[in-house]
């Protein structure tokens, strides 16, 4: 993960990118959390608007990984279906404890 | 890229709305608000209006189509130019959000040189809307306008006159009209030629707006030297007063025509209607009733006011004094 080569991208400064991310992981685990809830209570659309939500910051910041599994929860979520959602949420979760663990590594944390 | 136009940026998820944020920063943009979905969008609206929005389409309480919907549908001071910026990437995604009435369609995710050069193109039509809007209201300026004195002409007249006895009718308030012209107006044609006659018309006109009470009463002229004062809100009596003060200030002003002082005088006819005494009273029956009245000041020797109300007595005046009156309508 490169995050210099990430904000080049997007065109911005690699101060600047980190800035969005720091955001972007905060807002994840906050709607992370909430598709977890809308499991348990099988809230559907609770649960596409969540994954909407990290869809949309994890493609702009080029998170491309993310994006998909977000995408997969969200389909699901629009078929009512609940399979593959918890492991796609999972998968969400290592993908941004990687993403902390890559900052911390910069000494961005 | 400068762009002057004010954004509003609606979004739900921080992260692309700073994103955005930092974009339109960049490129100069000088007014950039955001919100945080469509309903919030939409009461932002209400009270500050931006003339370019970029909106998110799936976001709590109201979506971006929705919003598209209801901007389209509102009553608004200008055209807003709306982009639709989604993860949404299909054909019939696409299809929806214009047909929603968005102008611009950007799947996400951002590219900056792309949304700037969108930008540019909603910069374009907002010039053009300005420029569109501009020239029409210089159309109905000139449509409306007489050109030798500045005042309504009688496209105007016949325009909102009816309109003003529609008002008085549903609010029950009285209305008056005053039919003025220049007596002998021909023969200073004749001696100073149409330049002069002009320079008459147009001092003429300035005395007529000098007497009457501004945004309220307006003056339109009916053709020639034929000129119309429509009063609201006023009755027979003051609306006499203010053509008789009408009539001794151009009595009593004198013109200056090829080095010579020259006077002139002018005759009124008033016409009144109280919609509380007559409910029937129309367009015609009003200016009917003036150019009868202007008739007789003529027939009667010129330089006077003759008027009455609508199915009412005459009241004539014949030159005393009613500053008071008239001071205290003012």
């Amino acid at each position: 993960m490169n995050f210099r080569q990430m904000a080049d991208q997007i065109g911005f400064s690699e101060e600047e990118f980190l800035e969005l991310v720091g955001l972007f992981l905060e807002s994840s685990l906050s709607e992370l959390d909430h598709i977890n809830t809308a499991v348990d209570e099988m809230d559907f659309k609770k649960m596409a608007m969540s994954a909407h939500s990290i869809r949309g910051a994890a493609v702009n910041l080029g998170f491309a990984e993310i994006h998909e599994l977000a995408k997969t929860i969200e389909g699901n979520a629009g078929a009512n279906e609940l399979n593959g959602t918890v492991e796609a949420a999972e998968k969400i979760k290592d993908n941004l404890e990687q993403i902390v663990g890559t900052m911390v590594l910069t000494g961005r944390d | 890229m400068k762009n002057a136009y004010p954004i509003l940026v609606v979004e739900d998820d921080p992260v692309t709305r700073r994103l955005l944020e930092k974009i339109l920063q960049e490129a100069g943009c000088s007014e950039i608000r955001v919100a945080v979905n469509g309903r919030d969008a939409l009461e932002i609206l209400k009270h500050s209006f931006y003339p370019i929005v970029i909106t998110d389409w799936i976001m709590p309480e109201m979506d971006g189509l929705q919003l598209c919907h209801a901007i389209r549908h509102d009553d608004l001071p200008g055209y807003i130019y709306i982009i639709v910026l989604t993860v949404k990437d299909s054909k019939s995604d696409i299809v929806r959000g214009l047909e929603a009435g968005a102008d611009e369609y950007l799947v996400k995710p951002i590219n900056p040189s792309e949304l700037l050069v969108r930008l540019k193109t909603a910069q374009r039509i907002l010039e053009l809307e300005k420029s569109l809007k501009m020239t029409n209201e210089e159309i109905r300026t000139l449509s409306i306008q007489d050109p030798l004195t500045g005042i309504f002409n009688r496209v105007y007249l016949m325009e909102r006159l009816p309109q003003e006895i529609k008002r008085s009718h549903r609010y029950g308030h009285p209305l008056s009209i005053i039919m003025c012209d220049i007596d002998h107006f021909k023969d200073i044609n004749d001696e100073f030629g149409h330049k002069a006659g002009d320079q008459i018309l147009k001092e003429f006109v300035h005395c007529l707006n000098a007497a009457i009470r501004q945004d309220i009463d307006w003056v339109a002229r009916y053709g020639g030297e034929e000129f119309l004062i429509v009063l609201p809100e006023t009755d027979l009596q003051p609306a006499c007063l203010v053509g008789e003060r009408l009539r001794r200030v151009v009595s009593e002003k004198v013109f200056r025509l090829k080095g010579k002082d020259i006077r002139i005088t002018s005759s009124f006819g008033v016409s009144s209607f109280n919609p509380a005494k007559d409910q029937r009273t129309t367009f015609d029956v009003l200016m009917e009733q003036a150019d009868e009245f202007l008739y007789e000041a003529k027939r009667e020797g010129r330089n006077r006011v003759k008027g009455q109300n609508v199915k009412d007595k005459l009241f004539e005046l014949k030159g005393e004094s009613y500053e008071e009156e008239i001071t205290s309508r003012r």
